[in-house]
């Protein structure tokens, strides 16, 4: 086995030129009129078999994924491609993608009013409440739309943008037509006189969908619309919007074929001064799940996006336990407050600190039966009333946590993080009734010390307790960086605390990257852990692994 | 200029109304009774030759969605009657047997040819409850979440059948040996590869199952239907025609198993099925009671 790990390296020799050729060779200045820009990414492993974490012997050995996209601009036009290759895709993403294919390609033309697109392209009404395409490769979800996108300016401050097309699915596209329109006016934009220091948004869309009924046993909607009102208030340091969705009967697989109206709420409210941030956000969804083919399973064919507001950890153990929208029905609410304590004071230190105190919680909604004979949920019903500021019983999700960071020197700075989440795994991962709730704390360390003007070391320093699930889990991080080309970095994850002492590894990686010129090479050799996630009623099994990763990116 | 403007804003304006329109039609409110009094559109099998559709459930005894699209399966049996034919494939992650201290989960429901067919269309990864119709390809790929079976199933049924498959059998219980012989015609002249697959299910197994809706979510007694028992041919099964086939051509093709014992005969059932080796898609299937 081991005798084949130089496979990987040979394919990094071969690979180092060919990146070199691709973005010179595409840009002959002065050949061509116009410009050609682009990126190009690829992540490939090569595997191991690891049986003590359960790693599978991998029947290809190497697996890669990649993407170029390719963009033409002349004048009002431009035109782009992006060519996505899985052979096949590594494990932990839908193999519904392996192989070949060009499946995004627009024109777009564009003056100084107009703008059509024909084609594939992302797109999204205000918040994302009854629309959003979007792509997020890190997580293999692309729901592009593909088919004719309007947007026009006919007076200044006033936006309209109308869409029609089939979201991605994979390789292909799903079965639902989405049509749509958004008005948005901009009144500082339209009225410049009356507005200094304020202005005020105001929009609205709808989305309808077609697909048709081949179902016998429901009689369903063929057409099913969506509308959105939006309204922004932004005056000096204070910014406050709001946004309410209203969704017709739309019985899907999803919602399990309830009637219902769905409907969402989104209230966002901002302070911001020199030193002190504030903001506050509020969420209602019910029976907001969206998709252009209802019986769509997993996270495919989203029409809609419903945004989180919980906070998204960047530290690997603060996000071993991150929050999932429940499109079907949330109520929550966040609270964040950054604060800098001034330079130069007594608490500020020479450098001064900075403390950011963040807070969210999610319970479900409270629903009622609609009638004495009809159980709540029943398919085929309306499903259940719910009250707009009944909040449920049951807990899905607190997270509070506070970050302090101080630089002390020009050689050191620190950051220290606490925080304590509640989690319901049953509900945010669709488990039934397996696993409960997981209560836990994470403090966090971070420490960087600059050696050389180039050269930095950063250390982290992390641990997770909980008693539930795996247990508890320690982590370190070195990192070295010789600034501006390389990285060194090494980390390990070990789950000290598993019930089961078998099963207490280590999750050891070490990676060193270059950069250069808007190109990175990242080559890494470690373990992942395995873990089952549900999403949408579909459970997939990502495997352990153990193996070598190379990941590419280039921009030209 | 500015009259350019106007005009430009004027035609933008019809079709902001005319798109306005669009959508306001764009919108259906059902009023109930919102389930179907339906019999169920499938054609009466007793006087005429019809097509009938092979419904692959994928599934595991770990997979706590799957009851799910099991139900799904039996409620197309309901609708559809004899012209569905459901095979349960347990196979890849959730299938896997468990040594749990209470010995639950424990039983082996794999079969080598489940995980052939897993690794063929990539399955395992896409994650459980998934299926296939005919192994047809829809928006780029043939696994399906169970909910859009369906409208699949559907649009094959109607369809005049290309191939009849008549299946005979003898079986000796004492020996337990079962002699299957699949007479198969071409009612219409067709073009490619086809082969035949016969296999071994074998019905109502009570075993564990997890229930993500069930409280506790692990049952004892839970019913495991068309149970993909063993593939009598090889997973890929024989050749039985090639090329430009006319219409009325025939084949026979005889296989023989022996019944494990501690399968129950009495539920156990054969599927014989036909493809298209170029796109893996099933033209006819057939089933039938091994007593």
């Amino acid at each position: 086995m081991n005798s084949r790990i130089p496979l990987t390296f040979l394919l990094v020799l071969f690979l180092l030129p060919s990146i070199k050729l691709y973005s010179q060779s595409i840009l002959p200045q002065g050949f061509i009129p116009g410009e050609v820009h682009g990126n190009f990414q690829s992540d490939l492993q090569y595997y191991n078999s690891d049986t003590s974490i359960g790693a599978p012997e991998v029947p290809e050995k190497v697996l890669m994924r990649g993407f170029a996209n390719i963009n033409y601009t002349l004048g009002n036009f431009s035109a782009g491609l992006r060519y996505e290759s899985y052979l096949a895709t590594l494990q932990g993403f839908d193999s519904r993608y392996d192989g070949n294919a060009i499946p995004y390609r627009y024109a777009t033309y564009q003056n100084e009013k107009l703008n059509v697109t024909v084609g594939s392209f992302y797109e999204q009404f205000g918040n994302g409440l009854i629309f959003r395409s979007y792509e997020q490769w890190g997580l293999g979800y692309d729901n592009a739309m593909d088919g004719i996108r309007l947007k026009y300016e006919p007076l200044k401050g006033v936006y309209l943008k109308g869409v029609i097309g089939k979201l991605r699915k994979f390789m292909g596209s799903g079965p639902g037509v989405v049509r749509g329109l958004d008005l948005e006016f901009s009144l500082a934009d339209m009225f410049d006189s009356l507005f200094n220091k304020t202005n005020i948004i105001i929009g609205g869309g709808m989305i309808s969908k077609y697909q048709s009924d081949q179902n016998s046993t429901y009689n369903l909607p063929e057409n099913v619309a969506a509308f959105a009102g939006r309204l922004n208030i932004i005056s000096g340091k204070f910014n406050i919007g709001a946004e309410y969705a209203y969704k017709i009967n739309d019985p899907s697989a999803a919602n399990s074929y309830i009637y219902k109206d769905g409907e969402s709420f989104l209230f966002t409210a901002s302070y911001s001064t020199k030193g002190l941030g504030i903001l506050l956000t509020a969420k209602r969804v019910d029976n907001m799940d969206f998709r252009s083919d209802r019986a769509a399973a997993g996270s495919e064919l989203n029409i809609n996006y419903i945004p989180a507001i919980t906070k998204v950890h960047t530290y690997s153990l603060a996000a071993y336990y991150p929050y999932a929208t429940q499109p079907l029905g949330e109520m929550g609410l966040q609270g964040d407050i950054i604060y800098k304590i001034k330079k130069g004071s007594p608490l500020g230190g020479k450098y001064g600190t900075s403390i950011l105190v963040n807070y969210s919680t999610v319970f479900g909604i409270k629903r009622t039966a609609v009638n004495d004979t009809t159980a709540i949920g029943e398919s085929g019903t309306l499903g259940y009333k719910s009250n707009f500021f009944d909040i449920g019983d049951t807990k899905y999700f607190e997270d509070l946590n506070i970050n302090i960071s101080r630089k002390f020197s020009k050689k050191f700075k620190a950051a220290v993080s606490f925080m304590y989440f509640e989690y319901n795994k049953d509900v945010i991962q669709g488990f039934g009734n397996q696993y409960g709730t997981i209560y836990g704390n994470v403090a966090v360390a971070d420490l960087t010390f600059k050696l050389k003007p180039k050269n930095t070391i950063r250390v982290e320093l992390q641990n997770l307790y909980t008693k539930q699930d795996d247990g508890s889990w320690g982590m370190m991080l070195v990192e070295y960086t010789i600034a501006p080309h390389w990285f060194v970095a090494a980390f390990d994850e070990y789950n000290y605390g598993n019930k089961k002492s078998n099963k207490r590894f280590h999750y050891f990686t070490a990676q060193v990257g270059y950069k250069n010129k808007g190109n990175t090479f990242t080559l890494g050799y470690g373990r992942q852990r395995a873990g089952i996630f549900c999403v949408g009623g579909v459970c997939r099994n990502v495997p352990a692994s153990n193996g070598v990763t190379l990941a590419i990116t280039s921009s030209f | 200029m500015i009259k350019n403007h106007k005009s430009l804003f004027g035609t933008k304006y019809f079709m902001l109304a005319s798109l306005l329109a669009l959508i306001v039609v764009g919108c259906d409110k059902v009023d109930p009774p919102y389930i179907e009094n339906n019999p169920g559109s499938g054609t009466d099998t007793s006087t005429t030759y019809t097509r009938k559709v092979l419904v692959e459930d994928f599934t595991g005894h770990t997979c706590g969605n799957c009851p799910r699209a099991a139900e799904a399966a039996h409620t197309l049996l309901q609708l559809y009657g004899e012209q569905v034919v459901v095979v349960a494939v347990h196979m890849g992650f959730f299938a896997e047997p468990k040594s749990n201290p209470d010995g639950s989960f424990a039983y082996d429901f794999r079969t080598t040819a489940g995980s052939e067919i897993d690794v063929q269309f990539g399955i395992d990864p896409t994650g459980l409850p998934r299926g296939m119709i005919n192994r047809k390809d829809v928006g780029g790929s043939p696994i399906l979440a169970y909910a859009a079976w369906e409208s699949v199933v559907v649009g094959i049924i109607s369809e005049a059948p290309d191939i009849k498959i008549e299946l005979s059998n003898s079986y000796n219980e004492s020996s337990r040996l079962l002699d299957v012989t699949a007479d198969v015609t071409f009612l219409n002249g067709l073009n490619g590869t086809f082969k035949i697959v016969t296999l071994l299910l074998e019905d109502s197994i009570v075993n564990w199952q997890l229930d993500y809706l069930a409280t506790p979510n692990s049952i004892e007694t839970y019913m495991h239907r068309h149970v993909l028992r063993n593939s009598i041919s090889s997973t890929w099964g024989d050749q039985i025609a090639q090329g430009s086939i006319s219409s009325g051509t025939t084949t026979s093709n005889s296989y023989s198993i022996t019944i494990d014992n501690s399968w129950l005969d009495s539920k156990c059932s054969v599927v014989v099925y036909v493809y298209d080796a170029g796109s893996y898609e099933v033209i006819q299937a057939e089933t039938l009671k091994v007593k």
